[in-house]
């Protein structure tokens, strides 16, 4: 039924004819999956199955269908300011993002290495013309093009690593792989292939060290794209991963978890350090972005004992604050001429309240400053790390998070620096609802936080 | 029940404000202001008269598999704190009456928000709620200071403040979150428990991150760098809430939290902490000798006596923490009215440094009077509420180690030196050109000033009702040690 209903979003986006209608019919089939992944709730003990069980609809899938809903719902409101109403720019826009969206909801339930291979391949090759769409600008020709090699190359090295444990086990079925990995004895044929995946995965998440194309891809791709691949990309590739670990690995082998450790330090450590010193604030962000995937890696790492709720919980805030800011960067350095330093920035508060406000709230957020959902989101990273021992792992957090708190806070502080004659900035209507709907989200999934506990994934 | 009125009003009433807009934005918050004193007599009525217990307290589950609780209690050391930012919330309010702010009605909401989590923080009797309020009153005073500063750099100094202050509080987060992995509950009772079953050298390190956190805010050296800046650059309302209810929430927390929950670490491997805070009033006397602005040397002479109170509580006994509670208190009084005296001097005189006054006595006996009261209670001169309070910490401090008292103790002859210097170059002799026409207070000066005079001379004269308010709750706390 699901598919099916994903049949109906894609078709949305063939009535491109009635280019009018494109929104619309776009929302009302994201909330129609949304609405259909409410209904199939709780139904866990007797999944879903397509395709001969190479797709698994359990409550792991649906969460995650659920945000990346959410999450789609957002993104296209927010956007739909950006390109003309009728422009065929903006339908080629949609269909792409809604093919990339199927390849996170499959990268979300599959239960076979063909399916997770497939939905890799769905979520990425849309991007890469997407992250190029600015034809006649060249940093984003060369984000798609950068991201396009090294995107390949990352699926071809995964998709070797598949064909390893294929060769150990026989099985692309990730319970039985599940299964002669529980036996202990394993070759390091299976090993191997581990370590290859979780490094093709490693660049789809861009952790350190596979991240080098993230910045440039970022600030290359026009802003919306962008906030795309920063919040509902990024929570795909999480999800796939989370998935892939916590099924078919579930006691990660050592050398496995001390790459993941290693992984998330240098991530924590090169990302905020190298934040510090940018002028852009979108490559600011970017690397902003990167650094949350080193928490939500430490998810991953823990995925052994830790409920996949949180996970969720930390790309569903991650993404509203990530997404509001991008949003806010794009409006801000397109009055100002493509100016996206801390300068554009300044007077923000007189120019814009609004968008100061969201701004300076998604930031704090993201900072990990209670009482926002960004705070419980870290916390849930520490706790589980704690509970597994890895103290050095949660000081590191915690200091670089106190050097993340420097550049959102000099972003924050330039917002609330007045200037001279500043002329207002003007939003539409939708953008400003939206702003402050995200704003106001960001306080409540603080406070609704008790309800995670009432759902089991 | 009481408690969440607390809480809820000045939250309610931030809401109002903001949305209300400018128009009679001071007046309103004066008004919460007023009404949150009467609920917190009341509330100290309801404590001293033994009926309706469960009015002063409110729990309901948050997140209840993590063991988080909205849990609210008030008990006698709460009482004075909440005491402390309710009596002194009406005050701060009415001395910016004479001030116009840009967009007042984001000024007082932004106050009033602030409160509401500093009483949040006073009150809870949850460890992670405890965290959540403590850094969320950054937040409010941080935008105060950034927006409503006229000082240069007024952006890095803010920048540092908020920063080095997160950084210590993280410290204490991955200390709660150590104890919390035995404790599986953030109910301080539990917490409490698991603290205490921890052997002495953990708690030793548990500590260490306690103090990081509270010694920043607190401030102690070395941890004090963002202060004098921070206060110099702060609007005079902001610097009132920055030293005289803010960083109480530090000092607080070593009686809430740090000595229940880590007494072994506390006895056996914190003289370090002690030490520094000694150091502490050593080295901040020795600055607020050499200051010429009268505002850092407020400043400095905050660092000094939080010296003081820091070794005073965390000495451990029964004195030392009584004398932590009554030098809270008064210690927020006599900063409060300091400042006061600094927003008349720098009103009229456009400058605070103190050289280039004198002899403003001649001119106006009365705010010079007042003026000698409050210095009198900084000095900690009997009959005053600061004698009281630093009295029985040192008191407290000489059960530990008579070393460290007579090190602490200095803070008494050197408090006296650099309070009555300035006293003298600013007061004293014959007035100069820029002094001659000193104007005389106005109604409202002279009723802040009257009103700070009083309360220290009546917690001086009359300190049993504060102590007695808070005694029980420190035996309980006691006992609970031993």
């Amino acid at each position: 039924m699901i598919i099916s209903l994903l049949g109906i979003v894609i078709l949305a986006v063939d009535l491109i004819k009635m280019r009018k209608l494109v929104l619309p019919v776009t929302i009302a089939g994201l909330i129609a999956l949304l609405g259909s992944c409410i209904m199939d709730w709780g139904h866990h003990e007797v999944p879903f199955a397509q395709y001969g069980g190479m797709l698994l609809f359990d409550n792991y899938a649906l969460g995650f269908t659920m945000v990346f809903s959410v999450l789609a719902i957002f993104w296209f409101l927010m956007t739909s300011d950006q390109y003309e109403p009728t422009s065929s720019k903006k339908t080629d826009l949609y269909a792409l993002s809604i093919f990339s969206i199927c390849g996170a909801v499959v990268l979300s339930s599959y239960s076979s290495m063909v399916m997770l291979f497939l939905g890799v391949e769905i979520l990425s090759i849309p991007l890469y013309v997407l992250a190029a769409s600015d034809r006649k600008n060249i940093l984003s020709n060369e984000a798609g093009f950068k991201y396009f090699f090294l995107g390949s190359l990352a699926s071809a090295v995964m998709l070797f690593g598949i064909a390893l444990i294929y060769g150990a086990t026989g099985t692309f079925d990730l319970q039985t792989i599940a299964t002669t990995f529980a036996t202990g004895n394993y070759s390091g044929l299976m090993l191997t292939g581990c370590i290859l995946i979780l490094t093709g995965f490693a660049f789809k998440v861009s952790v350190a060290p596979f991240h080098l194309w993230a910045p440039d891809v970022y600030q290359g791709a026009p802003t919306t794209i962008t906030a795309f691949m920063a919040t509902i990309v990024k929570a795909a590739a999480f999800a796939g991963m989370y998935r892939l670990f916590a099924t078919s690995f579930p006691n990660h082998p050592q050398v496995v978890t001390s790459i993941m450790a290693v992984m998330i330090a240098l991530t924590l450590i090169l990302s905020n350090i190298t934040a510090v010193t940018q002028t852009s604030s979108k490559r600011l962000l970017a690397y902003s972005s990167l650094s949350h995937a080193g928490y939500m890696l430490g998810f991953v790492m823990m995925s052994g004992n830790a409920p996949a709720k949180y996970l969720m919980f930390y790309t569903l805030t991650y993404g509203i604050a990530s997404m509001t800011s991008f949003s806010i960067l794009q409006h801000v350095s397109s009055i100002q001429g493509g100016d996206d330093s801390r300068e554009a920035f300044k007077g923000l508060v007189k120019r814009n309240p609004v968008m100061a406000g969201a701004m300076t709230v998604s930031l704090l957020s993201m900072a990990g400053i209670p009482p926002l959902s960004g705070f419980l989101g870290k916390y849930y990273a520490i706790t589980q790390l704690l509970s597994g021992d890895y103290l050095a792992l949660v000081i590191i957090m915690i200091l670089t998070s106190a050097i993340a708190a420097y550049y959102y806070l000099r972003l924050i502080a330039a917002m609330f620096t007045p200037i001279e004659n500043a002329g207002r900035i003007m939003t539409g209507g939708l953008q400003r609802g939206m702003y402050i709907v995200l704003t106001l989200l960001l306080l409540v999934t603080f406070f609704a936080a008790s309800l995670l506990e009432l759902i089991e994934v | 029940m009481l408690t969440l009125l607390l809480i809820a009003i000045p939250l309610f009433m931030a809401g109002a404000i903001f949305v209300m807009g400018s128009k009679s934005a001071r007046q309103l918050a004066l008004i919460t202001g007023v009404v949150e004193l009467l609920v917190t007599f009341a509330a100290i009525w309801v404590e001293k008269s033994g009926n309706n217990p469960e009015l002063l307290t409110f729990n309901k589950q948050w997140i209840g598999p993590l063991g988080i609780s909205y849990a609210f209690s008030l008990d006698g050391i709460s009482l004075v704190m909440v005491l402390l930012t309710t009596l002194l919330l009406p005050v701060i309010i009415y001395s910016s009456f004479n001030k116009t702010f840009r967009n007042p009605h984001v000024f007082y909401g932004l106050m009033l928000l602030m409160i509401a989590s500093m009483i949040g923080a006073f009150t809870t009797s949850d460890g992670l709620m405890f965290y959540i309020f403590y850094e969320f009153a950054l937040i409010p005073i941080y935008f105060m200071i950034l927006i409503w500063s006229h000082a240069e750099g007024r952006a890095r100094i803010t920048l540092k403040f908020f920063l080095y202050t997160l950084f210590g509080s993280l410290f204490m987060l991955v200390s709660l979150l150590y104890v919390y992995q035995h404790s599986h509950s953030f109910a301080l009772e539990d917490l409490y428990a698991a603290g205490q079953a921890l052997s002495a050298y953990e708690q030793g390190w548990v500590f260490a991150g306690f103090f990081i956190a509270f010694a920043v805010k607190i401030p102690v050296f070395p941890f004090h760098t963002w202060q004098p800046a921070t206060y110099n650059a702060a609007p005079t309302a902001g610097a009132m809430l920055l030293a005289g209810i803010m960083l109480k929430m530090a000092s607080y927390g070593l009686i809430r939290l740090v000595l229940p929950m880590l007494p072994e670490g506390v006895a056996e491997y914190g003289t370090w902490a002690l030490v520094l805070a000694s150091v502490s009033v050593l080295y901040a006397s020795g600055m607020a000798i050499v200051q010429k602005k009268f505002k850092l040397l407020i400043a400095y002479s905050s660092i000094a006596h939080l010296g003081v109170l820091t070794a005073g509580i965390l000495s451990g006994n029964a004195q030392g923490i009584q004398g932590g509670v009554m030098e809270m208190l008064s210690h927020g009084i006599i900063t409060v009215g300091l400042f006061v005296v600094y927003d008349i001097i720098e009103s009229r005189m456009s400058h605070d440094e103190m050289h280039r006054m004198g002899g403003i006595r001649e001119v106006n006996p009365q705010f010079a009077f007042l003026f000698f009261v409050i210095v009198m209670g900084s000095v900690a001169l009997p009959m005053t509420s600061g004698f009281v309070g630093e009295f029985l910490l040192l008191l407290g401090l000489n059960q530990y180690s008579t070393a460290l008292t007579i090190v602490a103790g200095l803070t008494v002859v050197l408090g006296a030196v650099y309070m009555l210097r300035s006293f003298q170059a600013m007061m004293l002799g014959t007035s100069n050109a820029h002094t001659q026409h000193f104007a005389p207070l106005n109604q409202q000066e002279k009723t802040l000033l009257y009103i700070i005079v009083a309360m220290i001379v009546i917690l001086g004269v009359y300190p049993d009702p504060i102590l007695s308010l808070s005694n029980p709750s420190v035996e309980t706390l006691l006992q609970g040690i031993h």
